[in-house]
């Protein structure tokens, strides 16, 4: 089978939520000698990619991401002691939460769960995050990004007090603000100075891959 | 009509128009003590307040007790040991429960959030560790899980005569997930593509009780109908229509064909997005939907949901708790209900209402302007 064969079919699997297949495939992109690193980007994050799209497009939804995430992981353990000699660059950082008073996490596990794939290391700081564990974090791991979910209309304005305390520590322009969730809009990203609005997973993921290429 | 009449008379299928559009939105229980100058709020409270503001009260009670969702409810049952930790943080508790039965022991962890200083709300609590970690903790669970007694029922049917005509009571029926959470939603989730049989036995175990629930409510207490809990079970908390339909449908038809063999009638409760399983509900024969909830929480079209579904769907809900009630005027309060009204009105099979319960902080003028205008354009022209 061709390189690119194994990599194509390797996509799929990961679509289909196929582990064994996906374990299979690895074995055999390893014995072909296809780097490790290749595997990831070209076949198993591909896979992803198409999942992503389907999800945008509303074929599949959290369960499926779960699944096919999964299935990733599972791919991913099978290459990591691969990955030790040839160190896989991230290509940035982000610390995500939900916000203080709101333990929703779904939306905010779908992102973290895009940005992972996409190679981004996610420092991830759970539900119920009060704005000075965002402050700290940004502190001691200097990440690119911020990434901030609310579900209710009241948790949404905790995101204000992270952003103004991240002004306060001198860290606001040393970082880009992303959020999102079902009650936040643009417009209320614009108003309390973030700097995007994601309207779902997909997109804030795209919009953090955006961010990390200009820089 | 009385507001009993009206609301039965709107769900009611095929639908006619009573008197008036019902009014009957959710309201936080601190708000409404707010509003009352009371400490707490007994169901002739409610009533009172019904009348004081206008609207045609619903009362859904949880009748079943939540003591497994809801780790601060003690767990008394003869047999079961139960050890609580708790450890205090400044914000937060953390609750360790271990309950020991017969076949081992269970373990959880919960953490439970400060109320917001403003009183809008508490955090829900968050499980960190589910009494369900796999098939092996399903035997256990067995022993826990609530069985109907004569003082539960007996309670309800105080609620029931209480309210009399001052509108209607439904008894809350957990779906298999909403309201137990006693097993990680995503593990379920990936059970679907790896062990659905694991899935489904989680599943049946949780709403089999809840049918044990709701046969003796049916059949001892004189309750209007029964109002099924069901929002983690849908399509915001991440399941497909697809999967709903396959996996869920034949849960809700099942407790919708009880609920009907008693001549009452059904109400489905999800305040997330709602569109895509619409056509689900009515194919499960479902009388009354709950809360419609409006773009930007939910995805409520409330002109489409009318014109596809309007004569098998009571719809019920739909005005925006914060944008709306809490954040408005009276003045955009009055246009939002006008329009509500204006478009799911006609031909009955309408309750206005909110997308959730209107909050603690809403202004009392604009509290007082969702009933008036509710009022003024609810009026049927029959």
């Amino acid at each position: 089978m061709k390189e690119s064969e194994i990599l194509d079919k390797l996509a799929e699997q990961i679509v289909n939520f196929d582990a064994a297949g996906v374990k299979s495939n690895v074995e055999k992109a390893l014995k072909a000698n296809i780097p490790p690193i290749r595997i990831i980007m070209d076949g198993m994050s591909k896979g992803m990619e198409k999942v992503g799209r389907k999800y945008e497009e509303g074929e599949y939804f959290l369960a499926e991401l779960i699944m096919a995430a999964a299935v990733f992981q599972d791919g991913m353990k099978l290459l990591e002691p691969y990955l030790e000699a040839e160190k896989m660059q991230t290509i940035g950082k982000v610390v995500i939460g939900t916000v203080k008073g709101d333990v929703h996490d779904i939306g905010k596990n779908i992102v973290a769960m895009m940005l992972s794939v996409a190679g981004f290391e996610v420092v991830d700081l759970g539900v119920d995050v009060e704005p000075e564990m965002f402050i700290a974090k940004v502190r001691e791991t200097k990440p690119d990004i911020v990434a901030m979910s609310a579900l209710l209309p009241i948790t949404m304005l905790e995101m204000k007090t992270v952003i103004d305390g991240l002004r306060e520590a001198g860290l606001r322009n040393k970082v880009k603000v992303l959020v999102g969730g079902s009650p936040v809009s643009a417009e209320f990203a614009k108003s309390i100075s973030a700097d995007a609005y994601g309207d779902n997973a997909v997109e804030g993921a795209k919009i953090c891959k955006r961010w990390v290429k200009k820089s | 009509m009385s507001s009993k009449e009206r609301l039965l008379t709107a769900m009611r299928r095929p639908h006619v128009e009573p008197d008036t559009v019902p009014i009957s939105p959710r309201i936080n229980g601190l708000l409404l003590r707010e509003y009352l100058g009371t400490k707490s709020l007994s169901t002739e409270m409610w009533v009172k307040a019904a009348k004081e503001f206008d609207f045609d009260l619903h009362m859904n009670p949880h009748v079943s007790p939540d003591y497994i969702y809801n780790s601060r409810i003690p767990i008394m049952i003869k047999g079961i040991g139960v050890k609580i930790e708790e450890e205090k943080f400044p914000n937060y508790v953390i609750v360790k429960r271990r309950v020991e039965t017969p076949k081992g022991d269970l373990t959880e962890v919960t953490k439970i959030g400060a109320p917001h200083e403003k009183g809008y709300y508490t955090p829900s609590p968050l499980k960190t560790e589910y009494f369900i970690k796999g098939p092996e903790d399903l035997e256990k669970i067995k022993y826990i899980l609530p069985q109907p007694t004569k003082e539960r029922l007996s309670s309800l049917e105080t609620i029931c005569k209480t309210v009399g005509e001052n509108g209607i009571v439904r008894a809350t029926v957990k779906g298999p997930i909403s309201h137990w959470e006693a097993v990680d939603m995503y593990a379920l989730m990936k059970a679907y593509y790896k062990d659905k049989s694991y899935l489904l036995e989680v599943l049946n175990l949780f709403f089999d009780n809840s049918m044990t629930w709701a046969e003796a409510i049916l059949e001892e207490v004189n309750v209007d109908g029964i109002f099924g809990l069901m929002f983690w079970e849908g399509i915001s908390a991440g399941w497909s229509p697809r999967v709903y339909r396959e996996i869920f449908a034949p849960l809700i038809k099942k407790l919708v064909n009880l609920t009907h063999s008693y001549g009452l009638l059904y109400t489905h409760y999800d305040d997330g997005k709602l569109m895509p399983i619409l056509p689900i509900l009515v194919e499960c024969d479902v009388d009354a939907v709950e809360t419609m909830t409006p773009s930007p929480m939910g995805d409520a079209d409330l002109a489409k949901a009318k014109q596809l579904y309007g004569k098998d769907l009571c719809l019920c809900g739909y005005i925006d708790l914060w944008n709306i009630v809490h954040e408005g005027t009276p003045k955009t309060i009055e246009k939002a209900v006008k329009e509500a009204i204006e478009i799911a009105a006609p031909g009955g099979g309408f309750i206005l209402g909110t997308s959730d319960s209107i909050r603690p902080g809403t202004p009392l003028e604009n509290f007082k302007a969702y009933f008036k205008a509710g009022r003024k354009y609810g009026k049927y022209r029959s």
